[in-house]
């Protein structure tokens, strides 16, 4: 089950006017409908318009702000920004720029046969060139009551922000899952002083990309600032009548006022599914965003891009790759062929320990993976290789190995 | 012309967002952290603040460094400490 989000179209009535009334030919009057409004959307947008003055670029966006950093909603939880500083545009950056932003709407159809898109309020917009950027949805818990909080859009941190203020100090929280939102759950509850529990099902956090010393590094630490970690412990379903109480899991119940829960990002490709386009766990596209469709791209969290480096189709899922492959989308449309070969990175800090991603880390990918470090050494590096090529690594406490990984897996 | 560049380091998390775009001007520490470079070098050792000497070309792509940052962490000046970026 996946969550759609809070600002559904129905909360915004009164449609504005089609941006588009007749479909255009030439580059001149192109006309570029891009889907979602995030980082990757408006990367495109932005580099269309510099690249362009002519084309018509209109944004269909579910969500109702301007474009906003998602990686600064922890910052403004902790108090370390004000609200106002995580908008990385404002309302009229779109008209001043002529482009024709539909905040509020979804796509809910594409006829690629005949170039239109169709909105949830009715209309439908013709296009010339079409650019998919819907980002990931979180996945949700089967039951839902007040105290449960996720993290991915602006609405989900002013609720969290919301609950936080409402709990009494020493507060129980607990956190479930064992990747990025989590961790970033552990961060916030750890700067409130909550006493905090957190459980996953696997042996230890992202359990399907780290070996067993690198997960038990991450579970000591967090032991060591008074976490209480539970391992391999599945959901059964939460406590409390109208407010959040406590969770039940198969291994141990425990008491909590507010449970964050980060179990995973999935693309929400169902509306795809007789689009034509071809789909995996994403948008399949290659190195130049582009579908199997002609005219349509991908980008961003929502596209499964292939990585020049590790020649494997994947979601990479991280805010510099969406951002540069919305700028390579719109370049490609106007008729260039550049092609997306960033190393990606990401990098995560849990209370204090560095946790890098670099490249492709699937283990199914993989042929080879070596270790590096150990338990007892305090930092564990894994290396990733397809065909003795090094593809991707992952780096605990081993911020100085960065530069050489990358540059191994640039090749 | 001259201008300052200033990395925070409280807000960097290390996206390498600036360094991709202008790596002649970023580099991650071990910190995780962006320093500021000038033209790759670093003299006086590593910094997260600089005055360098650059072309209207390589101010520009600073600023698009700089635009590139998901946390804003990058803050640009000009001689006169006017802030170029953010606007
Ligand atoms: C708390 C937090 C911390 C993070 N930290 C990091 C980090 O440190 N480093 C990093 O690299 N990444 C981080 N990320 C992930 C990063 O933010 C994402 O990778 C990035 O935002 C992806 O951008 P996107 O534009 O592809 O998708 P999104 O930002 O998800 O934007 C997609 C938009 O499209 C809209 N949409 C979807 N379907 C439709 C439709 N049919 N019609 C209209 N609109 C639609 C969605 O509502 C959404 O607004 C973090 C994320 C969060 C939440
Ligand atoms: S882009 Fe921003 S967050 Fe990333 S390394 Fe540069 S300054 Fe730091």
């Amino acid at each position: 089950m996946t969550r759609q989000g809070n600002n559904c179209f129905r909360d915004n009535p009164t449609p504005s006017p089609s941006p588009f009334v007749a479909k255009g030919e030439g580059k001149h009057d192109m006309k570029i409908i891009i889907i979602g409004g995030g980082i990757a959307g408006t990367a495109c947008a932005e580099e269309l318009r510099k690249l362009s003055s002519e084309v018509e670029i209109a944004i269909v966006s579910e969500e109702h702000t301007p474009l906003y950093s998602r990686i600064l909603l922890p910052f403004y939880l902790k108090g370390k920004v004000e609200r106002e500083r995580v908008f990385l545009k404002d309302e009229n950056w779109y008209a001043e720029n002529n482009i024709e932003w539909l905040p509020g709407l979804r796509v809910e159809k594409i006829d690629h046969k005949n170039s239109f898109v169709e909105l949830t309020d009715g209309r439908e917009l013709p296009f010339d060139k079409l650019v998919i950027a819907g980002g990931r949805d979180t996945r949700a818990l089967p039951e839902d009551l007040r105290g449960v909080a996720y993290l991915w859009m602006l609405d989900d941190a002013d609720h969290l922000l919301q609950l936080i203020s409402e709990q009494p100090r020493p507060c129980a929280v607990g956190v479930y899952g064992g990747g990025l939102i989590a961790c970033e759950f552990i961060n916030i509850f750890q700067n409130f002083n909550f006493e905090i529990t957190v459980a996953f099902r696997g042996p230890g956090f992202w359990s399907r990309v780290l070996d067993k010393e690198s997960s038990e590094l991450i579970n000591r630490h967090l032991i060591k600032n008074n976490i209480k970690v539970l391992p391999e412990a599945k959901f059964i379903s939460l406590q409390g009548e109208k407010e959040l109480s406590g969770v039940e899991t198969d291994k141990e119940n425990f008491a909590c006022k507010i449970l964050g829960v980060g179990i995973g990002l999935e693309p929400d490709i169902s509306w795809l599914q007789d689009s034509g386009l071809n789909v995996g766990k994403g948008i399949k596209v290659n190195e130049k965003m582009k579908t199997n469709l002609p005219n349509i791209f991908a980008i961003g969290d929502t596209a499964e891009v292939f990585d020049v480096h590790s020649g494997h189709q994947r979601i990479m899922g991280t805010w510099t790759a969406a951002q540069f492959q919305g700028r390579i989308a719109a370049q490609n449309i106007l008729g260039q062929e550049e092609v997306f070969d960033q190393v990606t990175s990401s990098t995560m800090n849990i209370l204090g320990l560095d946790v890098i991603f670099l490249g492709d880390t699937d283990r199914e990918w993989a042929d080879e993976v070596k270790v590096e470090g150990s338990l007892e050494e305090g930092g564990v590096v894994q290396i990733f290789y397809k065909k003795q090529k090094a593809i991707g690594a992952t780096l605990i406490n081993r911020n100085s190995e960065r530069a050489r990984l990358l540059a191994e897996i640039k090749g | 012309m001259k201008i300052k560049i200033k990395v925070d380091a409280d807000l960097c998390i290390g996206a390498a967002a600036c360094v991709v775009v202008a790596p002649e001007t970023f580099q991650l520490n071990n910190d995780n952290k962006a320093d500021v470079l000038d033209h790759s070098e670093a003299p006086n050792g590593p910094a997260y603040e600089r005055e360098i000497e650059v072309t209207e070309e390589e101010l520009q792509n600073i600023i698009l460094g700089a635009e590139s940052c998901p946390v804003l962490a990058v803050f640009v000046y000009d001689e006169a400490g006017k802030q170029l970026f953010p606007r």
